[in-house]
């Protein structure tokens, strides 16, 4: 991503000439406060939003003619599952990508079956959104991306609003996928546990970038931009201080 | 969450399982006969609603209560009762004959849509309409209601509480319609705005922007044909014998 920047119609400026890079097989947590422009600069690693500057994806430059194929391999999973789960069944749901690809009936019910087991969403499947649990929401929309076997998997705050239960539920299901995450998110304790690089973002702009002992231990830089160090990292620090 | 979808339990009804597009067409059927009836054909209206009270009865629905349902109905029936008697050249007799007629038309035709409805689980619905060639935006329109409606009725009830949570004293009509008319550009805009972040979901799973295809799941079995002709039988009977 090189100088990107974006602009919504009512004049508030979202991106300003954001640039950085991410590699195969990691996990980028992108950081920030809310307003940071971490939902907005998502939006663009698939073309749903597109605004001057340069957006490359597995070396293709996102535009309208490579929107298709992009599509099919980043996986951007939204922060209110609601918006994602919007067919009349869950099945239905997670079918959809595969539907728009036109592929085999078969492979289609394989497919999804697979993936609804993998994430002990069985016999959900003929159920209406509107009848699951948060957590249960969340998961299905995970399963809507994952089924299109992404190489690129986008989240944006995955964790929020769910039980202590199902995030660690998730934050293990996370913990499993091999492919390139990008996960942009308030949950700094998640950030520190599954990330191999970090990114802070406030006002549109790349503030810092590091690896997350850099980043998340930074108690300036955090609180300068309405941030806080997570419990976890404090803990950590603190038990090293302490004498065997 | 025991429920699948908004027809409680229609799963595991018996008539549940038929194909929908073989209830669709007995339903068209039915609500044709009943439309064709003249106004003098009172045995013939008392075989047809023991014909649907069959159906409940197989389905295991409680008739009383998809009646009292249709309490909500009634209103408007009596609106159609006052054109009658207010317009027309009619004797009172005659069109209070008419209101009758009409009335228990209405019902019938009502009271069988409740019974499919209960008996059909909506995301079959939904695929019996697009293997009938109904225009995708029709069903995709249908699907989004359904499917936002809840989402929809707890946004409101949230800005509603939010008023309620910071309204003192006692409540003055005028005051409550200022409220409530702020209210409505607010939930416009949540509307605006979700409707906005669902079609960008759409696109980033490949939606091309023009028809939203759907996996078709719906297989017409022998015994779907065999019910569907054996209901078409009863209703010809009922026409021609009464």
């Amino acid at each position: 991503m090189k100088e990107l920047s974006f602009t919504y119609p009512d004049q508030t400026c979202a991106l300003r000439g954001v640039s950085f890079s991410v590699y195969r097989g990691e996990t980028l947590a992108i950081i920030g406060p809310n307003g940071a422009g971490k939902s907005t600069l998502l939006l663009h690693l698939n073309g749903v939003l597109r605004g001057p500057g340069r957006v490359e994806v597995l070396s293709e430059s996102v535009s309208r003619k490579s929107l298709r194929q992009i599509r099919s391999k980043v996986g951007l999973v939204f922060h209110d599952p609601d918006d994602q789960l919007f067919m009349p069944t869950i099945f239905d749901d997670v079918a959809f990508g595969l539907v728009q690809q036109e592929r085999p009936v078969d492979e289609i019910l394989e497919r999804v079956m697979r993936i609804l087991r993998a994430l002990g969403l069985e016999g959900l499947e003929r159920r209406s959104a509107a009848h699951l649990s948060l957590g249960e929401k969340k998961k299905a929309a995970l399963a809507t991306v994952l089924v299109l076997e992404p190489e690129i998997l986008v989240l944006d705050e995955p964790a929020s609003g769910l039980d202590p239960g199902t995030r660690r539920t998730l934050i293990g299901l996370l913990k499993k996928f091999s492919m390139t995450k990008i996960i942009a998110s308030h949950d700094l304790d998640l950030v520190a546990e599954i990330a191999s690089r970090v990114i802070l973002m406030d006002a549109g702009q790349v503030i810092a970038e590091g690896n997350p002992e850099a980043i998340l231990g930074n108690q300036d830089l955090l609180e300068g931009h309405r941030l806080e160090v997570p419990l976890s990292v404090v803990l950590r620090k603190a038990l090293k201080n302490i004498p065997l | 969450m025991s429920q699948t979808s908004t027809s409680p339990g229609a799963a595991s009804l018996s008539l549940g399982r038929l194909d929908p597009r073989i209830k669709i067409f007995l339903f068209a059927a039915f609500s044709l006969a009943v439309a064709v009836t003249p106004v003098s054909g009172e045995r013939r209206f008392a075989a047809y609603f023991l014909f649907l009270l069959a159906i409940a009865a197989l389905s295991r629905q409680s008739l009383a209560r998809s009646i009292k349902q249709m309490a909500l109905l009634f209103p408007f029936l009596l609106g159609l009762g006052l054109t009658i008697f207010l317009f027309g050249r009619e004797t009172p007799a005659q069109k209070l004959n008419l209101f009758l007629t009409l009335g228990i038309k209405t019902f019938l035709i009502l009271l069988a849509l409740q019974l499919f409805l209960l008996t059909t689980e909506f995301y079959r619905l939904l695929k019996a309409l697009e293997s009938l060639r109904v225009p995708s935006l029709a069903v995709a329109i249908v699907s989004f209601a359904h499917r936002y409606l809840f989402l929809f009725r707890e946004e409101v009830g949230r800005l509603m509480k939010a008023k309620e949570s910071r309204t003192f004293g006692r409540k003055k009509l005028h005051r409550e319609i200022t409220i409530v008319s702020h209210l409505v550009p607010a939930i416009a805009t949540r509307s605006l705005q979700r409707s906005e972040r669902i079609y960008a979901a759409m696109l980033s799973r490949g939606y091309d922007g023009k028809t939203i295809r759907t996996l078709d799941v719906l297989k017409l079995r022998k015994e779907d044909i065999l019910v569907g002709c054996l209901a078409t039988f009863l209703l010809a009977v009922i026409i021609i014998v009464f």
